[in-house]
Parts: structure tokens; C-alpha cells; sequence
């Protein structure tokens, strides 16, 4: 048997996320774990090594942890980015923000330009008008880009697409179209918007395509680049309908198992849409590996508070605006997790109203009482407008919280002027009221809803600040130190990974996130800017292709 | 060849409202014709083992000719298999989920090789009014219920006739569809399918009454008409010549209030509607609520 080599990596600083030693300036690494770490010197005394200087200037920290995303959120960059905000593609390019109409005119010219064939459609993403002060992007200015190839625009909410005259020509969508969801202009003749699933899917062969090509093996390696480059080195699929087929476990374990691949996912599966059964999940947690992990409950409650759908308590909405929808009934919640919850199986419930809350929160205690689960680190996913109260219930229920806390700084503005209201905007995602309720918390980006970007995300829960640079609930601020424990080791806690990652702890898997710049030293407010150098996978070293 | 085109009933309702009891029936009337049915998974679906023809993953086919398809794939892949196979398929009928909005599946109607045939929704007569006040879903049944062209109202057979009544009178408040007490002949759901011939004709369960029409008629004469319908007529369908549309033959449904018309597929060039409506409806005035279409204005 052959001795594994043990390497030390000196740093210019190391942040462990373990108490009992926060700090150190060197890391030793035998196979793919942590062997020790400390001073040189004190690593020294005890081990036979070889030096790697690469990291001698950088800082490292434990691999960061999303414990909220999905899968498609590197399948959409095979599509032309047009979103309002800057965006880095899997391969690390630059993507301005489209500010206004004529950006995507422009970002949609050059995109068409790049095609040689003049009938394959030109599919683009991201695309978020309400940025626009009012301005509405219809089928005529599309057509400014291309008369001929059908051009697809999918809005950044996924519920509604622009295209232009030419798919709609192709795909024969005219005054006559019966159905609802496609406005039409004063002479009757549709402007090239089509609203809601079935009116998208009219899009014919541009809309299958768009879905289509996203299920690609390659956007799976798109997925470890776009970790890679944000420091993640795990990260989730929340919610796949099919990850107890073997058929889908065997595309991931392909991709994700091979040496190169620079992450480790966790697999969640929604089993209100699949009827996934206990058993068949207890059985695909049998196949998970070191890398790929399966065998996990995500149910989505209600929807999202910018679409106006999620379910809000009391005063609810501004100007008296609907509740929202539920998207699995309220009152069969403690029916669908009784199973997973007798067999041990971990959940997280999507819940961004509070009232989605209260009925996750009931359905807890029922099956608490019936059956106690001593550690079941049950997470509410989102629970943005969650209340002290409430967080007092979840503290004694000895459950979990992961705030999506991008949202301040993506729909902050929004929340304040149209959703909620000042007051209610500035408690959401409630970091500091969680942690004084003594309620583990992690914060999430859910891409591709917002970028994966950890240290973003760490950024919004610090400063709070919107888009337009108000600071939104100062009280609800945290500091650098629990912000990052919550992208490292507190998501790690809720994956119940966190006696394998989240922290730089000798037996631990060696994952790291390697930064340029020391974010305990930097300003706060620019913490979102510190370069990351790459990653460190289960002792491997993975610089991002820019470095 | 005109291409066919499949009318799609939605079936919408709260939980355990009577939705799958409604598919159930449905499947073993073979007055019908074949059809494919269109659920979120086949749990509650009564397939008799001895009735499956093949299984093939997202598809069930019965012996009666009639297929099961799951959501499995989202609605566009599913509506493209159904369209593939429209030749053995003379109707789709969508079950939604009990928290799911029927308005907003009902837009799957108009996709291109469908027609929109109607939202059906169920009520739980039992429960009904109690479980709109209740402060998570009460909101949902409401919208659900006013987004109903027929309303029907279930488990009256466990209730005395006042307290149906109670509910009938509650639910005029909350929506304009017409309300029916379960359970009801497929016809009515559905109307017939082929002008002329009433296959129910026998059946004491609800009038129809069929009319022909000599001349061509107005748009506005229409609008006027129609408005006039007695309140037993749940259906009407069938075929006119309009003076406004001369291009074409144009097809007429009616489900509860709604009225759609649309270019006929038809090549009978007959100028006839036939109306269904529930068994206390006097068949006299249905037929003279028909005739006021071929009255000169
Ligand atoms: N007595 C009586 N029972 C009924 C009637 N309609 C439905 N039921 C019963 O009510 C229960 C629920 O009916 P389903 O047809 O499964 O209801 P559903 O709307 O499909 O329910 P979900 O799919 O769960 O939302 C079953 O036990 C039915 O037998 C009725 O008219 N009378
Ligand atoms: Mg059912
Ligand atoms: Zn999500």
C-alpha cells in the first residue's frame, strides 16, 4: 500500500468556520481530506510533507455552500443573456446589463449576427422590463433585429416570452389566435407577447428548443464552471421530479463524479410532482457517492412575493391585491411528508409568504408529536416575510432557515413600492431576528433566479442595500463573520453534510474557496467584489479559467 | 383534409371535490366516444387492470379505446402526444389539481389542433360554503368557482334539498356559470357530437330539442339571442350560416354562458343548433328560444 502524499498549502490567511480554531496560516492535505492545520512550524512537528506555494498570497476559506439552487441555472447561458443586471456566463465572460429597449436591440443584433443558419431561431433570457420605467419590449422592436429568423425572448420571471413577427408568421400565432395571454393591438393583431405557459408553448419549435437544449450533459459541466468561479464547491438541485430514476442519476454520477468536475451536488427531489415514495428515495440515497448526493424532500408551498403569488398573512398585499396561490394544498402538506419524515429523510419546504410558514410550521408539529425526529434540521427554504413570532416556533421546533437574501438587493425597490411596502420590505429575510432566535440560518441565491454568487449573497445579507443604493432594514444587517458562516458551515448544516464540509477541519473533505482579497479586512460594502481565485475539490486544485 | 380538431373540458374543483368520481364516470359510458384524459398522476384513477391495453410509461390505453396520459412531460409535450394520435381520439378531458387554477389550464384549450370546450368545476355541495370562509384556501375555491362555465354540484345525495338550495342560492353570488346537481348525463357536459343525432334521445335525464334554420342570420341578431337564453339550457351546438362570416360555416358552442364560435370542420353545409337542458326545463320554451334566431328583426 502506497503512503498518500501529505501537501501543505501556506496562505496569506486561512478562515476555518471551526471554533475551536479560527484561523491559521497553513493547511496540510492528505488525499482528499484535511490532516492538520496551524502554523508551519506547528504542522511540522508532527507530519512529513511537500510545500505548495500556490496559495502563499491568497485566502482561503471553506468551500462555499448553496443550499438553494437548481440544476438549469448554467442551461440558460446556452441562450443570449439580456437580463438588467451584469452577469458572467459559465466560461467567465462579461455580460453587460440591458438598461433600457435598445441594449437587447443591440445585445440581439450581435447574437443574430452569429448564426449561420437563417432559420434556427434565436433564443434569448433574462430579459426583466420592469426595470424599464414603463417601456415594454413588443414583437415590432424585435423585428429591428432580425425580419426573418424567429427570434424567442424569455422574461426573466419565466412567465412570459417576447417574439418576433417572423415566429409568429412561422408558427401561424395571428389575430385569430383564440386564446387568452396574447395581447393584441388596437387593430387586433397580436404585438408579439405571449403570457403564461400555454400561449409561450405557441412558440412552436422555438419553444422546444429553448427547454429542449437545456438538458444537455454539457450544461452539467456549465454547472461545476459556474461554481467554480463563485467559490461554491457544493451545491443543490432543489427540487428535480426525477431523482429517483437511474436513468437521471446516471447523467449526474457521469458528469459529476469524474475527477474534473469541480463540485459536489445534492439532489433534492419534489415529490408533489414526481410521487416519488419514501422507499424509492431511501433506495436512491443508497446510490448516492462522496460527490453526488440524493435522497432528499424539497415541496414548494406558494409562490414568489414579486409575482404576487406567494401567500401573505394579514394586511397581505398592497392596494388590496389578491393572496397569492398555493402550489400544493395547504391541508395534504402533513399527508405527502409523513413517509419521508417517519424514514429520517431530510425536507425543505419552499415558503416565501409567512403565511406559507404557519403551514409548514403545522404540519412540523403534527408530525413532531406523532413521531419526534431528534435532529431532522427541517428547512424553510425563502421565508422571507417571516415574523419574530414565527421564529420563535421555528427555534422550538428545532428547525432551519435559508433567507433568500438577494432579494433586497434585486427587488428591494420593488418590494418597497409595490409588493409590501416600506415596513414589510425592510424585514424581509430577516437574518439578525433569525440568529436571535437562536435559528441556524443559511442564505441562498436561488439560481438561476439570481446569480450563484455566495460572496453576493453574503454582501446583500451584510449591507441590505437595493438596487437603487437605499439600505432596507438596517436592523435586520449581520456581521461579515455570520454572513460567511452562513454560506459555509451553516449550509452545510442543513444538507446535514456539516460533518464532511463547511468548515477547514482536519477529517473533513479538503474543499476550499480561494480568494484574492481578505473579506474580513476588505470594506463590507465591497465584499461582493473580492476575487475568487478558484476552488479546492476534495484536495484538488481548480483555478477558475481566468486565473 | 381539414385537419380535426378535439374538443378539451377542463375539470376543476377543490380537493376531493368529486373530480376523479366525475373521470371515473366518464370512462365507462360508452355513449362518448374515446377519450383521452389528462391527469397529474393515475393514483386515483379506477383503471381496471382487465381494461389496460398497453402502458407505456406516460400512457395508459383501455380496451374501450379510450387513453390515460399523465403530466409527467408539462402540457405542451403532453397536448403534442394527444395531437399524434388525434385519429383514434375524439376528446380530451383535463382533470386539474385541487389547488390548481382551471382558467389558467383552460388556455392549453387553444392550443393549435384543440378547441376550448368548457371549464367544468365541482363543488362539494357538503362543504362548500363552510370551507370558503377558511382563511388558507378560501380564496382558491372562490376563484376556482368563478372561473367556472358549469358548475356541479357533488355529494347532493348525501343532502336534503333545502340546504342544496342554500348552497344553489350562495353560489349566484359568486359566479354567473349555471349550476347543476351531480351527477348529469354526458351530454350535458359535453353536448352531442353529432348534430341530429341525439344519442341520449331515449334518456329522461335531460331536453334537448333540435331546430333548423332556413335563412342565414345577423351577428347582432345573435348577440340578441343569446342573451335571451331560458336558465335550464346548459348546451348548445351546432351550425350557421352567419351573414357577417359568409366565408365560412361557422360552428356554435355554448357551455353555460360562454359562447364561442368558430369556422366549422364540418362539410354538412346545415344551418341547425341543438340545445340540451336540465330535466325540469319545458322543452317548449327551448324550442322557441331557438326559433327567435330565424326571426327577421
Ligand atoms: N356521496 C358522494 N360521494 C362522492 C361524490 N363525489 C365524490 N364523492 C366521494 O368523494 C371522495 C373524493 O372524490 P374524488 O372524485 O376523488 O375527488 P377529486 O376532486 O378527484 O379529489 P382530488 O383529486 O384529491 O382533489 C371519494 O371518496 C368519492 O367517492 C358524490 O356525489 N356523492
Ligand atoms: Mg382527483
Ligand atoms: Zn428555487
Amino acid at each position: 500500500m502506497t503512503v498518500e502524499v501529505t501537501t501543505v498549502y501556506p496562505a496569506a490567511a486561512i478562515y476555518t468556520m471551526d471554533p475551536s480554531q479560527p484561523t491559521a496560516s497553513a493547511v496540510a492535505v492528505r488525499g482528499e481530506r484535511f490532516l492538520t492545520l496551524g502554523s508551519l512550524d506547528e504542522i511540522r512537528s508532527t507530519t512529513k510533507f511537500e510545500i505548495d506555494n500556490t496559495f502563499a498570497d491568497k485566502i482561503l476559506l471553506p468551500g462555499f455552500v448553496e443550499a438553494h439552487s437548481h440544476g438549469m441555472a448554467s442551461g440558460l447561458w446556452l441562450h443570449t443573456y439580456c437580463g438588467f443586471f451584469d452577469r458572467s456566463d459559465p466560461d467567465g465572460k462579461k455580460w453587460p446589463g440591458c438598461k433600457n429597449i435598445s441594449d437587447v436591440i443591440d445585445r440581439l443584433r450581435v447574437a443574430d449576427d452569429a448564426i449561420q443558419d437563417p432559420n434556427e431561431p434565436l433564443l434569448a433570457w433574462g430579459l426583466d422590463p420592469i426595470y424599464f420605467s414603463g417601456e415594454r419590449l413588443i414583437g415590432s422592436h424585435l423585428d429591428q433585429v432580425s425580419s426573418t429568423r424567429p427570434i424567442f425572448v424569455l422574461h426573466a420571471s419565466a412567465h412570459l416570452a417576447t417574439v418576433n413577427s417572423a415566429l409568429m408568421r412561422l408558427e401561424g400565432i395571428d389575430a385569430a389566435t383564440p386564446m387568452e395571454g396574447i395581447p393584441k393591438d388596437a387593430e387586433g393583431n397580436p404585438v408579439g407577447e405571449l403570457q403564461e405557459p400555454a400561449a409561450m408553448s405557441l412558440a412552436g419549435s422555438a419553444f422546444r428548443s429553448f427547454f429542449g437544449r437545456m438538458k444537455a450533459q454539457e450544461t452539467k459541466w456549465a454547472l461545476g464552471r459556474l461554481a467554480n468561479k463563485a467559490g461554491v464547491t457544493t451545491l443543490t438541485d432543489l427540487g428535480n421530479p426525477s431523482s429517483t430514476s437511474q436513468t437521471t442519476i446516471d447523467e449526474w454520477r457521469e458528469v459529476v463524479d469524474h475527477n474534473d468536475f469541480p463540485a459536489r451536488i445534492f439532489i433534492f427531489d419534489s415529490p408533489a410532482m414526481s410521487q416519488t415514495t419514501a422507499t424509492n428515495l431511501l433506495a436512491a440515497r443508497e446510490k448516492s457517492s462522496e460527490k453526488l448526493r440524493l435522497g432528499a424532500v424539497k415541496v414548494v408551498l406558494d409562490g414568489s412575493i414579486q409575482g404576487y403569488t406567494a401567500r401573505l398573512r394579514p394586511p397581505g398585499y398592497l392596494n388590496d391585491r389578491p393572496n397569492g396561490i398555493w402550489v400544493f394544498p395547504p391541508e395534504q402538506l402533513t399527508e405527502l411528508l409523513r413517509p419521508f419524515h417517519e424514514d429520517g429523510l431530510l425536507i425543505h419546504v419552499h415558503c416565501n409568504g409567512d403565511e406559507a410558514v404557519d403551514v409548514f410550521l403545522e404540519s412540523v408539529e403534527i408530525l413532531l408529536s406523532e413521531s419526534p425526529q431528534t435532529d431532522h434540521r427541517y428547512t424553510i427554504q425563502h421565508c422571507q416575510l417571516t415574523s419574530p413570532e414565527q421564529y420563535h416556533r421555528i427555534a422550538d421546533l428545532n428547525m432551519c432557515v435559508n433567507l433568500f437574501s438577494n432579494h433586497t438587493w434585486y427587488w428591494g425597490d420593488q418590494h418597497i413600492a409595490s409588493t409590501v411596502g416600506p415596513d414589510r420590505a425592510a424585514r424581509m429575510n430577516s437574518a439578525r431576528t433569525a440568529l436571535n432566535a437562536g435559528v441556524p440560518i443559511s442564505m441562498h441565491c436561488d439560481a438561476p433566479v439570481t446569480p450563484l454568487g455566495s460572496l453576493h449573497v453574503a454582501w446583500a445579507a451584510i449591507n441590505r442595500k437595493t438596487a437603487s443604493g437605499f439600505v432596507l432594514g438596517a436592523e435586520e444587517q449581520i456581521s461579515v463573520e455570520e454572513a460567511l458562516h452562513a454560506i459555509t458551515l451553516g449550509a452545510a448544516y442543513q444538507l446535514k453534510m456539516d460533518s464532511e464540509i463547511g468548515s477547514i477541519t482536519p477529517g473533513k473533505f479538503a474543499d476550499l474557496a480561494v480568494l484574492e482579497d481578505d473579506p474580513y479586512k476588505v470594506d463590507p460594502n465591497e465584499l461582493r467584489n473580492v476575487p475568487i481565485w478558484g476552488t479546492m475539490l476534495g484536495g484538488k486544485i481548480f483555478p477558475t479559467e481566468d486565473t | 383534409m381539414i385537419e380535426k380538431v378535439l374538443p378539451f373540458t377542463v375539470i376543476g374543483g377543490y380537493l376531493g371535490a368529486g373530480k376523479t368520481t366525475l373521470i371515473n364516470s366518464l370512462l365507462s359510458d360508452s355513449t362518448i366516444g374515446r377519450l383521452a384524459i389528462v391527469v397529474n398522476d393515475f393514483g386515483e384513477i379506477n383503471i381496471d387492470e382487465s381494461l389496460i391495453l398497453s402502458h407505456d410509461g406516460d400512457t395508459i390505453s383501455l380496451t374501450n379505446g379510450c387513453i390515460c396520459c399523465s403530466l409527467a412531460d408539462g402540457f405542451a409535450e403532453t397536448l403534442s402526444r394527444i395531437k399524434d394520435r388525434s385519429n383514434e381520439v375524439d376528446r380530451v378531458v383535463v382533470e386539474v389539481s385541487g389547488v390548481g387554477e382551471p382558467r389558467k389550464i383552460a388556455q392549453w384549450g387553444h392550443t393549435p389542433g384543440y378547441f376550448l370546450d368548457g371549464v367544468v368545476v365541482l363543488v362539494d355541495t357538503s362543504t362548500v360554503m363552510e370551507r370558503s370562509e377558511d382563511s388558507y384556501v378560501g380564496e382558491t375555491i372562490c376563484s376556482q368557482i368563478a372561473a367556472a362555465d358549469l358548475l356541479l354540484l357533488s355529494r347532493c345525495d348525501l343532502l336534503e334539498d333545502q340546504e342544496i338550495h342554500r348552497v344553489e342560492h350562495w353560489l349566484k353570488d359568486k359566479s354567473s356559470a349555471m349550476t347543476l346537481r351531480s351527477p348529469i348525463s354526458a351530454a350535458m357536459l359535453f353536448g352531442l357530437e353529432e348534430i341530429g343525432v341525439d344519442k341520449n334521445a331515449s334518456s329522461t335525464d335531460h331536453v334537448s330539442a333540435t331546430v333548423e334554420f332556413p335563412l342565414s342570420v345577423d351577428l347582432a341578431t345573435i348577440g340578441i339571442w343569446e342573451k335571451s337564453r331560458p336558465s335550464g339550457v346548459v348546451r348548445v351546438k351546432g351550425f350557421l350560416n352567419i351573414n357577417e362570416r359568409a366565408e365560412s360555416h361557422t360552428e356554435i358552442q355554448m357551455c353555460g354562458p360562454n359562447l364561442t364560435m368558430r369556422a366549422s370542420q364540418s362539410d354538412s353545409p346545415k344551418n341547425v343548433l341543438v340545445a340540451i337542458a336540465t330535466p325540469r326545463t319545458p322543452k317548449a320554451s327551448v324550442i322557441k328560444w331557438l326559433n327567435l334566431l330565424s326571426l327577421p328583426d
